[in-house]
């Protein structure tokens, strides 16, 4: 498994938008949280899953 | 409710901080430690947090204060809450505590995240357009107000079974192809474009609360479900 730099960086600007739209829920905290943050953390976890799969599959696993 | 979600905001807030950073110190070995860090870090905690966001899209937003929160709302929800004298269809349910809660959903159960995909992306389409505001007031609602969600309410009771008028309305509205809307007879839901439209004289204070000196909408419900009271008490 690589570094998860990236994966990182995603979910830091994805909770960055989502903790504070759960406390001070709003119109433009949403529209980010609905268009920023959810893809951020779906890519985030996207690429782990995906690190996991090759790696399962490089150790002949899956 | 509200301060759970608030509560465990934060919960997942400090986790994940502490996460990350124990997760950067110890990136370079792939050990079981990094790797359950990984896994909370980065899948379970965030996705926690996408699912308490998610709470506040679809349920939360049920909330009348949720749609009065967008400014392009406030003549209607103006209207509706603090409007003493206003007599369109929602203040009239509003200020007689004729819906107990989620008054905006109740007749709109068909609009915005809550229904069906194709209200779902309108939702997000009118997000879209308030954020970037590429819209122009008076807005006006796109297609036909499906009179259905009056019925829903008003199905079986007995003021309303009372109203020999209203048979062959509910046989037009359950067609195939209904021509009638309760509006029709009972007036308008919310005021008129006209009064909506910026530079108008009702504009200023349907778009501005404070004019009337109220600070909550609660404060002015809870007010007129104590004068329907004492008026009970009083007969």
């Amino acid at each position: 498994m690589r570094k998860v730099f990236i994966e990182s960086m995603l979910v830091i600007v994805g909770l960055a938008i989502s903790i504070p739209y759960i406390i001070f829920p709003n119109p433009y905290l949403m529209f980010l949280f609905v268009f920023v943050a959810q893809p951020c953390i779906g890519v985030a976890v996207a690429l782990v899953l995906w690190e996991v799969y090759k790696d399962l599959t490089s150790k002949d696993i899956l | 409710m509200e301060t759970i979600l608030d509560v465990l905001a934060i919960f997942v807030l400090i986790v994940e901080v502490i996460l990350l950073y124990q997760l950067r110190a110890n990136r370079h070995e792939l050990s079981a430690k990094v790797r359950s860090m990984v896994l909370f870090g980065i899948i379970v905690f965030p996705l926690l947090a996408l699912l308490l966001g998610n709470y506040h899209v679809f349920v939360s937003s049920k909330e009348s204060t949720t749609c009065q929160s967008c400014h392009v709302m406030s003549p209607m929800a103006n209207d509706m809450m603090f409007d003493s004298h206003s007599q369109t269809l929602a203040a009239r349910h509003y200020q007689n505590g004729w819906i107990a809660e989620h008054e905006c959903y109740s007749c709109h159960a068909d609009y915005g995240f809550q229904g069906t995909m194709k209200a779902k992306l309108d939702g997000y389409r009118h997000l879209m357009r308030y954020v970037t505001k590429t819209y122009t007031e008076p807005i006006r609602y796109r297609g036909e107000f499906n009179s259905m969600n009056c019925y829903g309410c008003h199905q079986g009771s007995r003021t309303f079974e009372a109203v020999d008028e209203h048979a062959p309305v509910v046989e037009n509205l359950m067609g195939d192809d209904p021509s009638i809307s309760c509006l029709n007879c009972h007036g308008r839901a919310h005021p008129e474009p006209s009064k909506r439209t910026p530079g108008s004289k009702e504009y200023k204070w349907l778009s501005d609360p404070k004019v009337k000196e109220v600070v909550n909408a609660q404060e002015v419900k809870d007010y007129i479900n104590t004068l329907a009271a004492s008026a009970e008490q009083s007969k």
